[in-house]
């Protein structure tokens, strides 16, 4: 697949959100005030990123020719881990607000199944390099607009008045669910 | 001190991970030979059920194109190959059996991401029957007849699916001409 | 002791569903429970991981330093994660493909590491794998009833191992099965189980 269509596809065709349902636990978590949203979207792009990056050429040059395959999660979620506690540590040096604002969910980056997911998804279509950098790139891109967009919905969501039962996640869900099917629209965009 | 207790966690973890990795060599070498069973079997299944009725395959390679020859006592019986075709939302990949003349024997979907209830109809299988209808219809079809009959061919497009339907048919024709082809200067 | 044993088991069910309750493991309840028996499947992994590692946690939790128990928490539910996944393409293959990627990320799923973490870490092994237990089929459960209803309303029928087991007179919405189905379903469910909860009070 050409670059750009993997660019394309990973922000909007197959989000890794609204799609392919991965990265929900930070993506219900974070997306109440758009600037918690974009802090924790700007975090997860540059790890993603990264973690690609690293377990790209780890893949090429290690796990691959030795036969190694096995241990790929292994790997891959140790050198996650890495990355976000050297991101947090940044973070906190950086911006001591942020780093409040995000609280549990900056090292929960870890567990952020979008992560392990794109790296896995990278593994098991034999991506190259630079194909593996620009998955990982639009993925986090794709994950920072279904964050804005639905904290964007869910700011306005508070002051609504919604039915107690369904108040909170029950219709962030239903709203996650409506911006899914808006998101379907784009599919036949690019052939996956 | 802080040194000392790092390099004791550095040597914790080095222990857990070797250990760790020990007990996950294990289970790997344990499991590898029937995964390796299970690959080759599905392969045979496969080819097996868009080619019946032969004894065996050969794998054969020609201008990076895999392809394979279905051999009974020692007869070429037909050839197997892949279809690659550009669907809706996905590429559409096929393996299509067909004999030497060209006639296609079987049809079977490897790979396709097109719509569910639309375009994934085109692997829908019929309750009591046990294939996929649109892919049947393309056995003991050649050359213009795989065609849809919208083009002048006998195959029945998916409703509402005509990309899918067409991606599919046009694949199949023109793969299998450019096959015989290829085969043919083989040899 | 004030909690009896078999509290520590029954409340993964009800009182603390880990997904209902608790709100967590979302990403594979999300994108799993295509079916019936994917959401099974996926569930009785899981609960393997679960118990597994909570046993090894738990047997070794006064031997690992403090500062470093994540990675270590990580590397052993990693390795429960990893022969999981072998001896699922070993012996259930096609499942193992429908499942696809999502058992490699049973070790990203905030339940287990939540569990280990809150409670195996810090209690006696019995209750430990009691707890871990008690997750993993609350946690089953809830991707059966997902998957099931996903299955029933978007195809019109359960099916497992090539027989029908359930169907009603509809030809089914596609959109249940898709990602949108998903989030709207859960939504709804939880929004029910909310209301429940209230009505027991």
């Amino acid at each position: 697949m050409s670059i750009l269509a993997i660019l394309v596809s990973a922000i909007f065709v197959n989000n890794f959100v609204l799609q392919k349902a991965l990265g929900i636990c930070p993506f219900l978590g974070v997306s109440r005030k758009t600037s918690t949203a974009l802090g924790m979207g700007v975090a997860v792009i540059f790890v993603m990123t990264m973690a690609s990056t690293a377990s790209s050429l780890l893949s090429i040059y290690f796990l691959r020719p030795l036969g190694l395959e096995y241990l790929k999660t292994i790997v891959f979620i140790l050198v996650i881990a890495s990355l976000v506690q050297f991101v947090e540590t940044i973070i906190l040096k950086k911006s001591r607000a942020l780093y409040n604002a995000l609280g549990i969910y900056l090292p929960l980056i870890t567990t952020n199944c979008a992560i392990l997911g794109v790296v896995l998804i990278n593994f098991s279509k034999t991506y190259g390099f630079i194909e593996s950098v620009v998955h990982g790139f639009g993925a986090g891109v794709g994950f920072t607009l279904a964050l804005l967009l639905m904290s964007g919905i869910r700011e306005r969501l508070e002051l609504a008045d919604v039915p107690e039962s369904l108040e909170g996640l029950p219709v962030a869900f239903i709203t996650a669910g409506i911006l899914a099917l808006s998101f379907l629209g784009f599919s036949g965009m690019i052939k996956v | 001190m802080n040194s000392i207790k790092l390099i004791y966690y550095g040597l914790v973890l080095a222990f857990v991970a070797g250990l760790c990795g020990s007990v996950l060599g294990y289970v790997y070498l344990a499991t590898k030979p029937r995964i390796e069973m299970i690959k080759d079997e599905q392969l045979k299944s496969s080819l097996e059920l868009v080619l019946p009725g032969v004894d065996g395959f050969s794998e054969k390679s020609v201008k990076g194109q895999t392809y394979w020859v279905g051999l009974s006592g020692g007869k070429t019986r037909g050839y197997v190959f892949k279809v690659e075709s550009d669907g809706y939302s996905s590429n559409i990949e096929l393996l299509v059996g067909v004999s030497p003349d060209g006639v296609v024997q079987g049809v079977r979907v490897l790979y396709q991401q097109e719509t569910p209830g639309l375009g994934a109809r085109i692997e829908e299988v019929r309750v009591g029957e046990e294939s996929a209808w649109f892919m049947r219809q393309f056995k003991g079809k050649k050359g213009e007849q795989l065609k849809l009959r919208k083009y002048g061919g006998l195959v029945d497009g998916v409703t509402g699916a005509t990309v899918s339907s067409e991606a599919v048919s046009k694949g199949i024709e023109l793969k299998v001409s450019e096959m015989l082809m290829v085969v043919s200067e083989d040899g | 002791m004030a909690k009896s044993a078999f509290y520590e088991f029954y409340k993964g069910i009800f009182e603390q569903n880990p997904v209902f309750t608790l709100v967590l493991g979302l990403c594979p309840t999300l994108a799993v429970t295509t079916s019936l028996v994917n959401g099974f499947g996926m569930g009785v992994a899981t609960l393997f991981v679960l118990v597994s590692s909570s046993l090894i946690v738990s047997v070794f939790r006064k031997r690992i330093p403090n500062e470093i128990r994540i990675p270590v928490f990580i590397l052993i539910i990693a390795t429960f994660v990893t022969s999981t996944d072998l001896i699922m393409a070993a012996y259930s293959p096609a499942l193992s493909k429908s499942l696809g990627i999502f058992i490699p990320l049973i070790v990203v799923n905030c339940i287990v590491l939540g569990r280990v973490e809150a409670f195996s870490a810090k209690k006696n092994v019995f209750r430990s794998i009691l707890d871990a237990a008690g997750m993993g089929v609350g946690f089953t459960l809830t991707l059966i009833l997902l998957g099931g209803l996903r299955e029933v309303l978007g195809t019109g029928s359960i099916i497992a191992s090539g027989r029908v087991l359930a169907s009603l007179p509809i030809t089914g919405a596609s959109a249940m099965i898709i990602t949108p189905g998903a989030f709207m379903t859960l939504g709804l469910l939880l929004a029910t189980s909310k209301r429940l909860r209230r009505m027991l009070k």
